[in-house]
Protein backbone atom coordinates (compact mmCIF):
# COMPACT_ATOMS: atom_id res chain seq x y z
CA UNK A 1 0.00 0.00 0.00
CA UNK A 2 1.13 3.31 -1.10
CA UNK A 3 1.98 6.31 1.74
CA UNK A 4 -0.89 8.37 0.61
CA UNK A 5 -3.14 5.26 0.64
CA UNK A 6 -2.14 4.89 4.54
CA UNK A 7 -2.35 7.80 5.60
CA UNK A 8 -5.82 8.39 4.39
CA UNK A 9 -7.09 5.09 5.94
CA UNK A 10 -7.49 6.48 9.30
CA UNK A 11 -9.98 8.98 7.98
CA UNK A 12 -11.95 6.69 5.88
CA UNK A 13 -12.18 4.30 8.59
CA UNK A 14 -13.58 7.43 11.07
CA UNK A 15 -15.91 8.28 8.25
CA UNK A 16 -17.17 5.12 7.58
CA UNK A 17 -17.66 4.29 10.90
CA UNK A 18 -19.96 7.44 11.60
CA UNK A 19 -21.85 7.06 8.05
CA UNK A 20 -23.27 3.72 9.05
CA UNK A 21 -24.10 4.30 12.71
CA UNK A 22 -25.74 7.80 11.35
CA UNK A 23 -27.43 5.46 8.30
CA UNK A 24 -28.67 2.50 10.79
CA UNK A 25 -30.14 4.93 13.36
CA UNK A 26 -32.07 6.83 10.64
CA UNK A 27 -33.03 3.83 9.23
CA UNK A 28 -33.71 2.25 12.89
CA UNK A 29 -36.36 5.87 13.72
CA UNK A 30 -37.75 5.73 10.74
CA UNK A 31 -38.71 1.89 10.79
CA UNK A 32 -39.83 2.99 14.23
CA UNK A 33 -42.02 5.55 13.48
CA UNK A 34 -43.76 4.96 10.10
CA UNK A 35 -45.87 7.40 10.12
CA UNK A 36 -42.23 9.60 9.52
CA UNK A 37 -41.72 7.62 6.78
CA UNK A 38 -45.41 8.10 5.19
CA UNK A 39 -45.61 11.37 5.69
CA UNK A 40 -42.04 11.90 3.37
CA UNK A 41 -43.77 9.45 0.89
CA UNK A 42 -46.96 11.81 0.91
CA UNK A 43 -44.73 14.90 0.22
CA UNK A 44 -42.85 13.52 -2.26
CA UNK A 45 -46.40 12.13 -3.87
CA UNK A 46 -47.90 15.38 -3.89
CA UNK A 47 -44.96 16.99 -5.14
CA UNK A 48 -45.09 14.91 -8.38
CA UNK A 49 -48.93 14.98 -8.69
CA UNK A 50 -47.94 18.86 -8.41
CA UNK A 51 -45.17 18.71 -11.37
CA UNK A 52 -47.86 16.46 -13.31
CA UNK A 53 -50.59 18.94 -13.26
CA UNK A 54 -48.51 22.00 -14.19
CA UNK A 55 -47.10 20.08 -17.28
CA UNK A 56 -51.08 19.96 -18.23
CA UNK A 57 -52.09 16.31 -17.01
CA UNK A 58 -54.98 15.30 -15.08
CA UNK A 59 -53.82 14.03 -11.61
CA UNK A 60 -55.25 13.39 -8.53
CA UNK A 61 -53.07 12.37 -5.20
CA UNK A 62 -54.39 10.40 -2.24
CA UNK A 63 -53.35 10.07 1.06
CA UNK A 64 -56.07 8.08 2.37
CA UNK A 65 -53.75 4.78 2.27
CA UNK A 66 -50.95 5.95 4.27
CA UNK A 67 -51.31 3.97 6.91
CA UNK A 68 -51.07 0.66 4.98
CA UNK A 69 -47.64 2.56 3.73
CA UNK A 70 -48.38 3.81 0.11
CA UNK A 71 -50.23 6.70 -1.53
CA UNK A 72 -51.91 6.83 -4.34
CA UNK A 73 -51.41 8.79 -7.21
CA UNK A 74 -54.04 9.20 -10.05
CA UNK A 75 -52.42 10.14 -13.34
CA UNK A 76 -54.51 9.95 -16.35
CA UNK A 77 -55.98 6.24 -16.51
CA UNK A 78 -53.40 5.26 -14.61
CA UNK A 79 -53.69 5.24 -10.76
CA UNK A 80 -49.88 4.17 -8.98
CA UNK A 81 -49.43 3.06 -5.40
CA UNK A 82 -45.87 4.98 -4.29
CA UNK A 83 -44.25 3.28 -1.22
CA UNK A 84 -41.05 4.45 0.54
CA UNK A 85 -39.11 2.56 -1.98
CA UNK A 86 -40.45 4.66 -4.40
CA UNK A 87 -39.90 7.80 -2.96
CA UNK A 88 -36.00 6.94 -2.96
CA UNK A 89 -35.79 7.56 0.52
CA UNK A 90 -32.98 4.82 1.53
CA UNK A 91 -30.75 6.49 -0.77
CA UNK A 92 -31.76 10.28 0.86
CA UNK A 93 -30.59 8.59 4.06
CA UNK A 94 -27.48 7.26 2.44
CA UNK A 95 -26.97 11.00 1.27
CA UNK A 96 -27.79 12.63 4.27
CA UNK A 97 -25.71 10.60 6.40
CA UNK A 98 -22.54 10.51 4.18
CA UNK A 99 -22.94 14.16 4.12
CA UNK A 100 -23.19 14.63 7.71
CA UNK A 101 -20.44 12.30 7.82
CA UNK A 102 -17.69 14.59 6.14
CA UNK A 103 -15.55 16.16 9.30
CA UNK A 104 -16.95 19.55 8.12
CA UNK A 105 -18.11 22.41 10.41
CA UNK A 106 -21.32 22.15 12.20
CA UNK A 107 -23.49 25.22 10.47
CA UNK A 108 -22.18 23.61 7.09
CA UNK A 109 -23.25 20.24 7.28
CA UNK A 110 -26.83 21.23 8.57
CA UNK A 111 -26.95 23.62 5.19
CA UNK A 112 -25.60 20.63 3.65
CA UNK A 113 -28.55 17.82 5.17
CA UNK A 114 -31.12 20.64 4.29
CA UNK A 115 -29.47 21.34 0.62
CA UNK A 116 -28.64 17.66 -0.51
CA UNK A 117 -32.08 16.04 1.48
CA UNK A 118 -34.28 19.02 -0.63
CA UNK A 119 -32.78 17.99 -4.14
CA UNK A 120 -32.82 14.43 -2.80
CA UNK A 121 -36.36 14.76 -2.66
CA UNK A 122 -36.90 16.55 -5.90
CA UNK A 123 -35.03 13.80 -7.60
CA UNK A 124 -37.49 11.12 -6.20
CA UNK A 125 -40.10 13.34 -7.57
CA UNK A 126 -38.94 12.99 -10.98
CA UNK A 127 -38.29 9.71 -11.04
CA UNK A 128 -42.21 9.01 -9.77
CA UNK A 129 -43.15 11.50 -13.15
CA UNK A 130 -40.91 9.67 -15.11
CA UNK A 131 -42.68 5.70 -13.95
CA UNK A 132 -45.97 7.59 -14.37
CA UNK A 133 -45.10 8.94 -18.21
CA UNK A 134 -43.95 5.38 -18.46
CA UNK A 135 -46.71 3.62 -17.52
CA UNK A 136 -49.34 5.75 -19.34
CA UNK A 137 -47.60 5.91 -22.57
CA UNK A 138 -44.81 2.79 -23.00
CA UNK A 139 -46.51 0.29 -20.31
CA UNK A 140 -44.25 -2.53 -22.15
CA UNK A 141 -41.16 -0.34 -20.45
CA UNK A 142 -42.61 0.04 -17.44
CA UNK A 143 -40.78 -2.85 -15.90
CA UNK A 144 -37.58 -2.17 -17.01
CA UNK A 145 -37.68 1.36 -15.75
CA UNK A 146 -39.42 0.76 -12.24
CA UNK A 147 -37.08 -2.27 -11.53
CA UNK A 148 -33.68 -1.16 -13.04
CA UNK A 149 -33.22 2.11 -14.73
CA UNK A 150 -35.02 4.52 -12.28
CA UNK A 151 -33.15 2.80 -9.78
CA UNK A 152 -29.31 3.10 -11.50
CA UNK A 153 -30.68 6.84 -12.48
CA UNK A 154 -31.58 7.69 -8.80
CA UNK A 155 -28.07 6.27 -7.39
CA UNK A 156 -26.11 7.58 -10.06
CA UNK A 157 -28.08 11.02 -9.00
CA UNK A 158 -26.86 10.69 -5.24
CA UNK A 159 -23.19 9.63 -6.16
CA UNK A 160 -23.47 13.13 -8.29
CA UNK A 161 -24.54 14.92 -5.23
CA UNK A 162 -22.03 13.62 -3.11
CA UNK A 163 -19.33 14.12 -4.93
CA UNK A 164 -20.54 17.61 -5.63
CA UNK A 165 -20.44 18.23 -2.17
CA UNK A 166 -17.02 16.96 -1.26
CA UNK A 167 -15.53 19.13 -3.68
CA UNK A 168 -17.64 21.69 -1.99
CA UNK A 169 -16.43 21.39 1.15
CA UNK A 170 -12.72 21.02 0.41
CA UNK A 171 -11.61 24.51 1.40
CA UNK A 172 -13.63 24.65 4.20
CA UNK A 173 -12.00 20.81 5.36
CA UNK A 174 -8.16 22.34 4.54
CA UNK A 175 -9.62 25.17 6.57
CA UNK A 176 -10.14 23.01 9.74
CA UNK A 177 -7.41 21.21 8.67
CA UNK A 178 -4.79 23.98 8.79
CA UNK B 1 -13.36 14.68 -8.42
CA UNK B 2 -15.35 15.42 -11.15
CA UNK B 3 -19.03 14.60 -10.68
CA UNK B 4 -19.90 14.48 -13.91
CA UNK B 5 -17.30 11.84 -14.58
CA UNK B 6 -18.19 9.54 -11.73
CA UNK B 7 -22.11 9.62 -12.75
CA UNK B 8 -21.15 8.78 -16.03
CA UNK B 9 -18.90 6.12 -15.50
CA UNK B 10 -21.51 4.70 -13.08
CA UNK B 11 -24.39 5.23 -15.66
CA UNK B 12 -22.05 3.49 -18.54
CA UNK B 13 -20.83 0.56 -16.14
CA UNK B 14 -24.06 -0.58 -14.60
CA UNK B 15 -25.70 -0.62 -18.05
CA UNK B 16 -23.02 -2.44 -19.32
CA UNK B 17 -23.06 -4.81 -16.44
CA UNK B 18 -27.23 -4.88 -17.15
CA UNK B 19 -27.22 -5.81 -20.66
CA UNK B 20 -24.57 -8.36 -19.74
CA UNK B 21 -26.59 -9.96 -17.51
CA UNK B 22 -29.33 -9.33 -19.03
CA UNK B 23 -28.32 -11.03 -22.40
CA UNK B 24 -26.38 -14.07 -20.65
CA UNK B 25 -29.13 -13.90 -17.52
CA UNK B 26 -30.18 -17.35 -17.69
CA UNK B 27 -26.56 -18.53 -17.20
CA UNK B 28 -25.84 -16.29 -13.97
CA UNK B 29 -29.36 -17.02 -12.90
CA UNK B 30 -28.69 -21.11 -13.60
CA UNK B 31 -25.44 -20.92 -11.04
CA UNK B 32 -26.96 -19.33 -8.76
CA UNK B 33 -29.97 -21.65 -8.82
CA UNK B 34 -27.95 -24.59 -8.92
CA UNK B 35 -26.03 -23.51 -5.75
CA UNK B 36 -29.34 -22.53 -4.14
CA UNK B 37 -31.02 -25.59 -5.34
CA UNK B 38 -27.89 -27.83 -3.30
CA UNK B 39 -28.48 -25.59 -0.40
CA UNK B 40 -32.69 -26.12 -0.47
CA UNK B 41 -31.67 -29.88 -0.91
CA UNK B 42 -29.33 -30.31 2.39
CA UNK B 43 -31.85 -28.20 4.53
CA UNK B 44 -34.83 -30.56 3.64
CA UNK B 45 -37.25 -27.70 2.36
CA UNK B 46 -39.53 -30.24 0.19
CA UNK B 47 -38.89 -28.59 -2.65
CA UNK B 48 -36.39 -27.98 -5.46
CA UNK B 49 -35.27 -25.13 -7.84
CA UNK B 50 -35.65 -25.87 -11.57
CA UNK B 51 -35.82 -23.82 -14.86
CA UNK B 52 -38.83 -24.66 -17.01
CA UNK B 53 -39.07 -25.41 -20.92
CA UNK B 54 -39.57 -21.51 -21.52
CA UNK B 55 -36.52 -20.98 -19.17
CA UNK B 56 -38.53 -19.70 -16.24
CA UNK B 57 -37.43 -20.01 -12.65
CA UNK B 58 -39.38 -22.34 -10.83
CA UNK B 59 -40.04 -23.69 -7.70
CA UNK B 60 -41.47 -27.90 -7.82
CA UNK B 61 -42.82 -28.78 -4.37
CA UNK B 62 -43.46 -32.12 -3.67
CA UNK B 63 -47.30 -32.06 -2.02
CA UNK B 64 -48.90 -35.35 -0.95
CA UNK B 65 -51.38 -34.96 -4.11
CA UNK B 66 -47.87 -34.89 -6.36
CA UNK B 67 -45.43 -32.27 -7.43
CA UNK B 68 -46.79 -29.05 -7.72
CA UNK B 69 -44.85 -26.36 -9.77
CA UNK B 70 -44.47 -22.29 -9.36
CA UNK B 71 -43.01 -19.77 -11.50
CA UNK B 72 -40.61 -17.19 -9.67
CA UNK B 73 -41.19 -14.07 -11.97
CA UNK B 74 -39.03 -10.43 -11.30
CA UNK B 75 -35.97 -11.49 -10.62
CA UNK B 76 -34.78 -8.81 -12.66
CA UNK B 77 -34.03 -6.70 -9.36
CA UNK B 78 -31.19 -9.25 -8.82
CA UNK B 79 -29.55 -8.20 -12.26
CA UNK B 80 -30.61 -4.13 -11.09
CA UNK B 81 -28.96 -4.88 -7.88
CA UNK B 82 -25.85 -6.57 -9.22
CA UNK B 83 -25.34 -4.13 -12.00
CA UNK B 84 -25.87 -1.37 -9.57
CA UNK B 85 -22.63 -3.33 -7.82
CA UNK B 86 -20.63 -2.83 -10.86
CA UNK B 87 -21.38 0.27 -11.27
CA UNK B 88 -20.19 1.53 -8.04
CA UNK B 89 -16.93 -0.03 -7.69
CA UNK B 90 -16.06 1.32 -11.70
CA UNK B 91 -17.58 4.78 -11.09
CA UNK B 92 -14.79 4.93 -8.31
CA UNK B 93 -11.41 6.83 -8.20
CA UNK B 94 -9.05 3.90 -7.74
CA UNK B 95 -6.01 1.92 -9.09
CA UNK B 96 -7.23 -0.96 -11.35
CA UNK B 97 -5.90 -3.68 -8.85
CA UNK B 98 -8.25 -2.18 -6.29
CA UNK B 99 -11.01 -1.98 -8.37
CA UNK B 100 -10.68 -5.58 -9.56
CA UNK B 101 -10.17 -6.61 -5.83
CA UNK B 102 -13.07 -4.99 -5.13
CA UNK B 103 -15.34 -5.94 -7.38
CA UNK B 104 -14.78 -9.48 -7.04
CA UNK B 105 -15.79 -9.25 -3.35
CA UNK B 106 -18.77 -7.43 -4.31
CA UNK B 107 -19.88 -9.36 -6.89
CA UNK B 108 -19.50 -12.63 -4.81
CA UNK B 109 -21.13 -10.83 -2.15
CA UNK B 110 -24.18 -9.96 -3.75
CA UNK B 111 -24.26 -13.74 -5.68
CA UNK B 112 -23.96 -15.04 -1.89
CA UNK B 113 -26.82 -12.67 -0.82
CA UNK B 114 -29.03 -13.56 -3.76
CA UNK B 115 -28.34 -17.03 -3.87
CA UNK B 116 -29.16 -17.19 -0.13
CA UNK B 117 -32.97 -15.06 -0.76
CA UNK B 118 -33.35 -17.74 -3.09
CA UNK B 119 -33.57 -20.31 -0.48
CA UNK B 120 -35.44 -18.45 1.48
CA UNK B 121 -38.16 -17.36 -1.20
CA UNK B 122 -38.41 -21.08 -1.72
CA UNK B 123 -39.00 -21.49 2.11
CA UNK B 124 -41.45 -18.41 2.43
CA UNK B 125 -43.86 -20.29 -0.61
CA UNK B 126 -43.09 -23.41 1.12
CA UNK B 127 -44.71 -21.80 4.30
CA UNK B 128 -47.59 -20.33 2.23
CA UNK B 129 -48.29 -23.56 0.70
CA UNK B 130 -47.71 -26.38 3.00
CA UNK B 131 -47.29 -24.31 6.38
CA UNK B 132 -44.10 -26.04 7.12
CA UNK B 133 -40.52 -24.53 6.78
CA UNK B 134 -42.06 -21.84 9.05
CA UNK B 135 -38.64 -20.81 11.42
CA UNK B 136 -36.80 -20.52 7.92
CA UNK B 137 -39.59 -18.67 6.82
CA UNK B 138 -39.65 -15.91 9.16
CA UNK B 139 -36.04 -15.75 9.12
CA UNK B 140 -36.17 -14.55 5.34
CA UNK B 141 -38.39 -11.77 6.58
CA UNK B 142 -35.43 -10.63 8.36
CA UNK B 143 -32.45 -11.29 6.49
CA UNK B 144 -34.72 -9.33 3.31
CA UNK B 145 -35.05 -6.66 5.45
CA UNK B 146 -31.53 -6.74 6.55
CA UNK B 147 -30.60 -6.59 2.82
CA UNK B 148 -32.48 -3.53 1.85
CA UNK B 149 -31.03 -1.70 4.44
CA UNK B 150 -27.54 -3.01 4.49
CA UNK B 151 -26.59 -3.77 0.21
CA UNK B 152 -26.53 0.26 -0.15
CA UNK B 153 -24.79 1.07 3.27
CA UNK B 154 -22.15 -1.42 1.85
CA UNK B 155 -22.11 -0.49 -1.77
CA UNK B 156 -21.72 3.32 -0.49
CA UNK B 157 -18.78 2.25 1.92
CA UNK B 158 -16.82 0.22 -0.86
CA UNK B 159 -17.24 3.77 -2.70
CA UNK B 160 -15.42 5.56 0.19
CA UNK B 161 -12.92 2.78 0.11
CA UNK B 162 -11.98 2.59 -3.38
CA UNK B 163 -11.77 6.50 -3.68
CA UNK B 164 -10.34 7.30 -0.34
CA UNK B 165 -7.70 9.35 -1.66
CA UNK B 166 -9.27 11.35 -3.34
CA UNK B 167 -11.85 12.31 -0.77
CA UNK B 168 -9.31 12.47 1.79
CA UNK B 169 -6.04 13.34 0.45
CA UNK B 170 -7.20 16.89 0.36
CA UNK B 171 -7.25 17.32 3.77
CA UNK B 172 -4.52 14.92 4.54
CA UNK B 173 -2.38 17.71 6.37
CA UNK B 174 -4.37 16.98 8.99
CA UNK B 175 -3.00 13.86 9.15
CA UNK B 176 0.66 14.53 8.12
CA UNK B 177 3.32 16.42 9.85
CA UNK B 178 3.80 19.94 7.87
CA UNK B 179 5.59 19.60 4.71
CA UNK B 180 8.64 21.52 6.14
CA UNK B 181 8.79 19.82 9.73
CA UNK B 182 11.94 17.98 9.76
CA UNK B 183 11.02 13.99 10.51
CA UNK B 184 12.28 13.00 14.01
CA UNK B 185 12.54 9.03 12.84
CA UNK B 186 14.18 9.93 9.72
CA UNK B 187 16.07 12.77 10.24
CA UNK B 188 14.76 14.45 6.98
CA UNK B 189 12.50 17.16 5.63
CA UNK B 190 9.22 14.87 5.17
CA UNK B 191 7.44 15.50 1.84
CA UNK B 192 3.85 15.44 1.71
CA UNK B 193 3.28 12.90 -1.46
CA UNK B 194 -0.07 12.79 -3.67
CA UNK B 195 -0.50 10.03 -5.94
CA UNK B 196 0.23 11.06 -9.40
CA UNK B 197 -3.22 9.98 -10.74
CA UNK B 198 -4.83 12.72 -9.17
CA UNK B 199 -1.97 15.42 -9.86
CA UNK B 200 -3.94 16.88 -12.26
CA UNK B 201 -6.93 17.49 -10.70
CA UNK B 202 -5.32 18.96 -7.30
CA UNK B 203 -3.11 20.85 -9.05
CA UNK B 204 -5.20 23.45 -9.80
CA UNK B 205 -6.34 24.06 -6.12
CA UNK B 206 -3.15 23.05 -4.54
CA UNK B 207 -1.07 26.44 -3.20
CA UNK B 208 2.16 23.82 -3.68
CA UNK B 209 1.84 21.27 -6.82
CA UNK B 210 2.42 17.75 -5.32
CA UNK B 211 5.76 16.06 -6.22
CA UNK B 212 5.52 13.89 -9.12
CA UNK B 213 7.46 10.51 -9.40
CA UNK B 214 8.42 9.17 -12.72
CA UNK B 215 8.79 12.36 -14.63
CA UNK B 216 12.43 11.58 -15.67
CA UNK B 217 13.77 14.42 -18.03
CA UNK B 218 16.84 13.92 -20.16
CA UNK B 219 19.44 15.96 -19.44
CA UNK B 220 21.32 16.88 -22.36
CA UNK B 221 24.87 17.66 -22.02
CA UNK B 222 26.16 21.26 -21.87
CA UNK B 223 27.65 23.60 -24.24
CA UNK B 224 30.96 23.72 -22.56
CA UNK B 225 31.10 19.96 -22.60
CA UNK B 226 30.62 19.81 -26.13
CA UNK B 227 32.75 22.15 -26.84
CA UNK B 228 35.86 20.55 -24.66
CA UNK B 229 35.14 17.29 -26.28
CA UNK B 230 35.52 18.70 -29.52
Amino acid sequence: MNQSGSLTIRPTLKFLALFAGIYCSLAAILSTIPPASHHFTNVVTEGAGLILSHLGFFTEVSALALASGYAEIHFNSTVYRVNEDCTGLSIILLVVAAIVAIPTPLRLRILGVVLMGFLAASIGCMRIVILGFVAEFHTDLFNLFHTYLMEVATVGAMLWIFTIWCNFTIPFRRLSAS
Amino acid sequence: MKAARVFLRFLIASITAFGALYYLGFSYESLLMSIADRLIHGLNLGARLAHDSSDQLCIIMFLPGGPAQFKIAGFDWLYAAQATAVGVVLSTYAPSGRKVFWMTIVCAMMALTHTTLLVLATAEISKQINGTNGEIAAFGAIVFKLYRIAVPMLLAGVWVICSREALFAVDGVKYLKTSHEPDKKRGSVRKLWMPRVFAKDLQSRSPNPPVRRGTHTRRLPSPALRQGSL
